[in-house]
C-alpha cells in the first residue's frame, strides 16, 4: 500500500496531469509558485557577474522601474540592456521569439502545432536561420546584437529555480538561452504583424463576385480621399473624382479560381499573421518646426498602435555611455538597441506604411501532390525541400512536415494551386544597423539618410526632429518594383520570370519631407504620396485617412502647439469620419419623412456632438448605423459567411456623391433603392438594433464606456493577468481608435521636446515588469486610460538622479568579480 | 506522619498515558524538520521521501511514520512561512485561485499534505521493506 502511495504521489510530483503543472516542482515550497513573491520587487542593491563585461556598468532604476544604464562602452550598454530586460520580461522575450521561430510547441506543448506549422509554412523561420548564418561577426551591429544576447543569457544563466517567471512555473519549463537567430525570429514577427497584404485575395474574391471593372475600382490603388504623409502643398484633403462602374457579372476566371478547386482557403497564405481589427493597429505620428511650437523648440509625438498585451510589447530603457551614446525610447524584449525613442540631439518614431511588400505566384509544379520541381521559362527547377520537425517540451517529436521554396520564397498548396510568396520580410538583412544608426545620428536628416540606408523591412513611416529645430519623415523600406502594369495587388504567372521584382525603388523615391514649409508632418497609416505627385503603384487598399485628416485639422489649427497640447491630441475623440458622414445621414432624413424610425435615429444623431467620450450617449447609434449601412449597400458582394471582400468606409464616402449609383439598391428588394433610401433604412435598422442591445435611448446602456472597451489580455490569455474592459476615449477612426475586440491600440505614447536640455513624456498601457505579482506590471494602465503622460526622468550621469528618484541599482561586474 | 499513598490510599482509576516528550525526542524532530527544510531549499522536493526513508531505516520505528509526516509538513509550511510577509503573497493566493479551481489556501493545505504524503508513504516502505510491521502494542512495552 505504501509503495502505491508513494509510487502515485510520485508520479503526480514529476509529471504534468492534464492541464495541472507537475505537483511536486510548482508546490515546492523553496524552487515552486511560493517563492513568486521574492521576485515580485527588484532588489534594491543588486550585482552580478557576466561575462565579457569590460568595466562596472552602473543601472539605477527611476520611480517609474526604468533602468538608466550607464555603461563604459556600447557593447557593455547593450550587454547591460539585454540582462535588464530578460530580469524584468524573461517569459515574454521567449515566448514572442519562438512565435517567429515556430517552436510554440517546445514551450507550450502540442496545443501551439497548428500556429507553428504555420509560421514554419510562412517561411519565416527558414529565413531567419539562413539570415543569421550569413552574418559578419565582424560588424558593429553582430557584435552589439551578441553583446545582447550574452547579457540576455548571462541572466538565464544565473538564474536560480526559484527566480522563474510565474508563467515558466505554471507551465513546469525552464527558461531557454537566447540565440542571435531569436533577434530574426523577433523581427520577422514584428514583419508578420505589419507587413503582410492579402490585396491579391482580396482583389479576387471581389472580381468573382461583381466582375474586374467594379473590383478594380472598390479596391483601388491609390485612396480617393489625398491627406497624403508627403505635404503635397493643399491646406484641406482633397477628394478625387471617383466613378465605380455598377456591379458587373462575375469574372469566371476569378471565379474559376476561387471555386473549381477543393483545398484550403487563400487566407491561409496569410494565416500566420496576427488578426488585424479596424484601424486599430495602426498609429499615428506627427511633430511641428519651431515656427509652429509655443517654445520655439521642435516637437515630436509617437503613437504606434499595436496588439494590447500584459506585458506590453515596449520595455522603456536608457543607455548612456559617456562621449558616445545617450538613447532613451522604448525596446520590443529581444530587439538589441531602443526602437522608439531619442537622443539629445534627435527624436524619431515610427507608423506603418502598409506598403505593398508581398506578391503571390500561382507557380507550375510537376506532381501536385508532392512537388520536387517547378516550372520557369519552359525550365524545371528543383524546389528547395525543408524538412520541419516539431517537439513537445520533452524533447519528444509531435510532427513533421516539409516546406517548400521557389526561388521567390515558400510555396504552399491554395486551393489546389501551388502558390509561393515573395516579401522583403524574408530579405531584409541589416535592420539591426538601422536601429544602432538611429541612435547614433545627430540629426534628424541624418537619422533618415541612415535609416533609408539600412533598414528594410517591415517599412514604416519614421519621422524625426531634431535640436537644430529640423523635422523630417520619410517611408522607410524596401519597395519592390514590379514589370507591366507595376502592381502588386494581382496574383502572377509563376511561371515565367519576367513577372519576378525587377528591383527595389530608390531612396530619392520614397515618400518623403524634410523641414516643410507647412512646419508640420502627420503620418497615421494613409497612402502616403498624393497619387498625382506619384502615380506610381505602391500599394493598395490604404488606411483610411480619417485619422490624418483630424491630426492635420488640430495642427493646422494651432500655430503655438505645447507639449501638452500633443499630448491631448493623442486622445482627441473627435473624428473626422463621423464629421463626414452625421451631415449626411441628417439630410437624407430631412429629404423624405416616410420612416419615422429614421426620422427618430437622424434626431438622435443630431444631438451628438460627433466625439467619443467615455460618457457620450450617441456614439453607439452612428456606429450601428454604419454597420447597418456597410451590410445593406455592399450586398453584392456578400455571398457567403466567409471572405467577403467588402470596401472600407471610405469609398461608402467616394460614393456618397453618385446618388443614383446601383451599388445603392439593395438586390432583396423590388425597388430600386437610391441613396437616400438606403441611409434612412440602415438609420431605422441601426436604431431598432441598438435599442434591442442596449435600451431606451436615455438609458446608461448607450454610454460609449458601456459599449466599448480595451482589452489587454495576458501573452498566455490568463484571465487574472489580463486586464479588461477598461473604457477608453475613442472609437473607430479616431486618433485612440478602439477596436471591436478592443484587444489593440496606443501601445506606445510619447511626446518629446528638442530643447536643451530635452524634455519628454510618454507612457504604454502596462508597466516595466513582466511579474503578474508586482506593482509594476500594469501600474501605467491609469495613467494611459486617462490620457496623461509621465515626465522621463533622463540623466546623463549615473550620480543625477537624485536619491528619491531612484528605486533600485545593479552592478554588473565582470565574470570572477561577483559578490 | 508520612504515608505512601500507594500503600492505602483507594486505587484510582488508570488515565490514559500521554506520550512522554523528552529533550532528545524534540531535539531529534526539530532537526528532522531542519533537515527537510534544508533539503527542499538546497535540492528540491525530491529529497523529503529520501530523508523521511534514511529516517524510518535508521530508527526502524513504526511510530516516525506519523512523525515524518509532521515534520516534512512543518518544515515546509515554515518555508512557505517565509514568504508571507511580502505584500505580493496575498496577491499571489488570490491569482492562483482564480487559476485553480480551489482556493489559494487550499493549495497551500495541498503542498503540506504533499511533503506529508511524500514523507510518510516512503517512510512506511521502508520500514516494510525492512521488516518493520504495524504493530497495536504499546511503545513503552517494546
Amino acid at each position: 500500500m505504501a509503495a502505491v502511495t508513494l509510487a502515485a504521489t510520485s508520479y503526480v510530483c514529476m509529471r504534468q496531469v492534464g492541464p495541472l503543472p507537475a505537483l511536486g516542482p510548482f508546490l515546492d515550497p523553496a524552487h515552486g509558485i511560493w517563492t513568486t513573491p521574492s521576485t515580485a520587487s527588484l532588489s534594491p542593491d543588486a550585482r552580478a557577474a557576466i561575462p565579457g563585461v569590460l568595466q562596472d556598468v552602473r543601472v539605477i532604476y527611476d520611480d517609474r522601474a526604468v533602468p538608466h544604464i550607464f555603461a563604459q562602452t556600447t557593447r557593455d550598454a547593450y550587454r547591460a540592456l539585454g540582462y535588464v530586460v530578460a530580469r524584468d520580461r524573461l517569459f515574454q522575450l521567449e515566448l514572442s521569439t519562438r512565435a517567429g521561430g515556430g517552436t510554440l510547441t517546445e514551450l507550450v506543448g502540442a496545443r501551439a502545432l497548428d500556429v507553428d506549422k504555420g509560421t514554419r509554412a510562412s517561411g519565416m523561420p527558414a529565413s531567419a536561420h539562413e539570415r543569421a548564418a550569413r552574418l559578419d561577426t565582424t560588424t558593429r551591429s553582430y557584435l552589439l546584437s551578441a553583446a545582447y544576447v550574452d547579457g540576455v543569457n548571462a541572466y538565464i544563466d544565473g538564474l536560480a529555480t526559484s527566480e522563474y517567471p510565474f508563467e515558466y512555473k505554471l507551465l513546469g519549463r525552464s527558461p531557454r538561452r537566447m540565440a542571435v537567430v531569436d533577434i530574426f525570429h523577433l523581427l520577422n514577427r514584428m514583419g508578420a504583424t505589419l507587413a503582410t497584404s492579402s490585396d491579391e485575395l482580396t482583389h479576387l474574391e471581389a472580381s468573382a463576385r461583381v466582375g474586374q471593372a467594379a473590383a478594380d475600382a472598390l479596391f483601388p490603388a491609390h485612396a480617393p480621399i489625398v491627406e497624403p504623409i508627403q505635404p503635397n502643398g493643399a491646406i484641406a484633403p482633397r477628394w478625387d473624382a471617383l466613378t465605380l462602374p455598377p456591379p458587373g457579372a462575375a469574372d469566371i476566371n476569378a471565379v474559376a479560381m476561387l471555386r473549381n478547386m477543393p483545398g484550403p482557403d487563400l487566407a491561409t497564405l496569410t494565416a500566420f499573421a496576427p488578426t488585424r481589427t479596424d484601424d486599430a493597429i495602426g498609429s499615428n505620428n506627427w511633430a511641428v518646426s519651431p515656427s509652429r511650437s509655443a517654445s520655439r523648440h521642435a516637437l515630436l509625438a509617437g503613437d504606434p498602435h499595436l496588439e494590447l498585451t500584459l506585458p506590453s510589447i515596449w520595455y522603456e530603457a536608457h543607455l548612456v555611455v559617456k562621449d558616445s551614446l545617450d538613447v532613451y525610447g522604448v525596446t520590443i524584449p529581444g530587439a538589441p538597441g531602443i526602437i522608439i525613442g531619442f537622443t539629445p540631439a534627435v527624436a524619431w518614431t515610427f507608423t506603418n506604411t502598409g506598403a505593398d511588400v508581398m506578391d503571390y505566384y500561382v507557380e507550375t509544379v510537376d506532381k501536385p501532390e508532392s512537388p520536387s520541381s517547378y516550372q520557369v521559362d519552359g525550365e524545371w527547377r528543383s524546389l528547395t525541400l525543408r524538412t520541419e520537425v516539431y517537439k513537445d517540451p520533452a524533447g519528444r517529436v509531435i510532427g513533421t512536415d516539409t516546406v517548400r521554396f521557389t526561388h521567390r520564397g515558400p510555396i504552399r498548396m491554395v486551393r489546389g494551386k501551388w502558390i509561393s510568396t515573395r516579401w522583403t520580410v524574408l530579405e531584409s538583412t541589416r535592420v539591426l544597423e538601422g536601429f544602432d544608426g538611429a541612435s547614433r545620428a545627430t540629426t534628424a536628416g541624418a537619422l533618415l539618410d541612415s535609416m533609408a540606408l539600412l533598414y528594410e523591412a517591415p517599412a514604416q513611416n519614421m519621422l524625426a526632429a531634431d535640436t537644430a529645430g529640423s523635422i523630417g519623415i520619410r517611408s522607410t523600406g524596401r519597395y519592390p518594383l514590379r514589370p507591366t502594369t507595376g502592381r502588386g495587388d494581382l496574383l502572377r504567372d509563376g511561371s515565367y520570370s519576367a513577372n519576378d521584382w525587377t528591383g527595389n525603388w530608390p531612396a530619392a523615391d520614397y515618400p518623403q519631407s524634410l523641414r516643410p514649409a507647412q512646419g508640420y508632418l502627420a503620418s497615421a497609416n494613409q497612402e502616403p504620396f498624393d497619387p498625382k505627385v506619384q502615380p506610381r503603384y505602391f500599394g493598395a487598399d490604404w488606411e483610411r485617412p480619417w485619422r490624418a485628416m483630424q491630426i492635420n485639422k488640430l495642427l493646422r489649427a494651432d500655430t503655438a502647439v505645447t507639449p501638452d497640447a500633443m499630448r491631448r491630441y493623442q486622445s482627441d475623440p473627435g473624428s473626422a469620419r463621423a464629421d463626414f458622414f452625421v451631415p449626411v445621414l441628417l439630410a437624407a432624413a430631412r429629404a423624405a419623412q416616410t420612416n419615422a424610425n429614421a426620422s427618430r435615429a437622424a434626431a438622435l444623431l443630431a444631438e451628438w456632438d460627433k466625439r467619443y467620450t467615455p460618457d457620450n450617449r450617441r456614439a453607439v447609434l452612428f456606429e450601428a448605423v454604419m454597420r447597418q449601412l456597410s451590410i445593406a449597400l455592399w450586398d453584392e458582394l456578400r455571398t457567403d459567411s466567409i471572405g467577403n471582400p467588402i470596401p472600407n468606409d471610405m469609398m461608402i464616402a467616394t460614393l456618397v456623391r453618385d446618388t443614383a449609383s446601383l451599388w445603392w439598391d439593395q438586390r432583396k428588394t423590388a425597388p430600386v433603392e437610391r441613396r437616400d433610401a438606403l441611409l434612412r433604412e440602415a438609420m431605422a435598422s441601426a436604431l431598432d438594433s441598438v435599442i434591442a442591445k442596449h435600451g431606451p435611448s436615455t438609458g446608461e446602456g448607450w454610454r460609449w464606456d458601456r459599449v466599448r472597451f480595451a482589452n489587454i489580455d495576458h501573452l498566455l490569455r490568463l484571465p487574472t493577468f489580463s486586464r479588461r474592459e477598461i473604457p477608453v476615449q475613442g472609437g473607430p477612426a479616431t486618433l485612440w481608435p478602439s477596436s471591436g475586440d478592443g484587444k489593440h491600440g496606443p501601445s506606445w505614447r510619447m511626446v518629446v521636446e528638442m530643447s536643451s536640455p530635452r524634455r519628454a513624456w510618454a507612457t504604454y498601457p502596462g508597466g516595466q515588469s513582466g511579474n503578474p505579482l508586482s506593482t509594476r506590471y500594469d501600474d501605467r494602465i491609469a495613467s494611459w486610460k486617462a490620457g496623461t503622460l509621465d515626465t522621463l526622468r533622463l540623466p546623463t550621469n549615473a550620480d543625477e538622479l537624485t536619491p528619491a528618484l531612484q528605486r533600485a541599482r545593479l552592478t554588473l561586474t565582470a565574470k570572477g568579480g561577483a559578490q | 506522619m508520612p504515608t505512601t499513598t500507594s500503600a492505602v490510599a483507594p486505587q484510582a482509576p488508570a488515565l490514559p498515558q500521554r506520550p512522554r516528550v523528552s529533550l532528545a525526542g524534540g531535539l531529534r524532530t526539530a532537526a528532522l524538520v531542519a533537515a527537510f527544510a534544508l533539503g527542499t531549499m538546497f535540492l528540491d522536493w525530491s529529497i523529503v521521501p529520501v530523508i523521511a526513508s534514511v529516517y524510518a531505516l535508521v530508527r526502524r520505528d513504526n511510530s516516525v511514520v506519523a512523525e515524518v509526516a509532521a515534520a516534512a509538513s512543518l518544515s515546509w509550511l515554515l518555508l512557505i512561512w517565509r514568504q508571507m510577509p511580502n505584500a505580493a503573497f496575498a496577491k499571489l493566493l488570490s491569482t492562483l485561485g482564480d487559476i485553480f479551481p480551489v482556493p489559494g489556501t487550499v493549495l497551500i493545505g495541498i503542498s503540506l499534505a504533499l511533503a506529508a504524503i511524500l514523507a510518510s508513504s516512503a517512510a512506511r516502505l521502508s520500514l516494510g521493506l525492512v521488516g518493520v510491521r504495524d504493530s497495536v502494542e504499546p511503545r513503552e512495552n517494546r
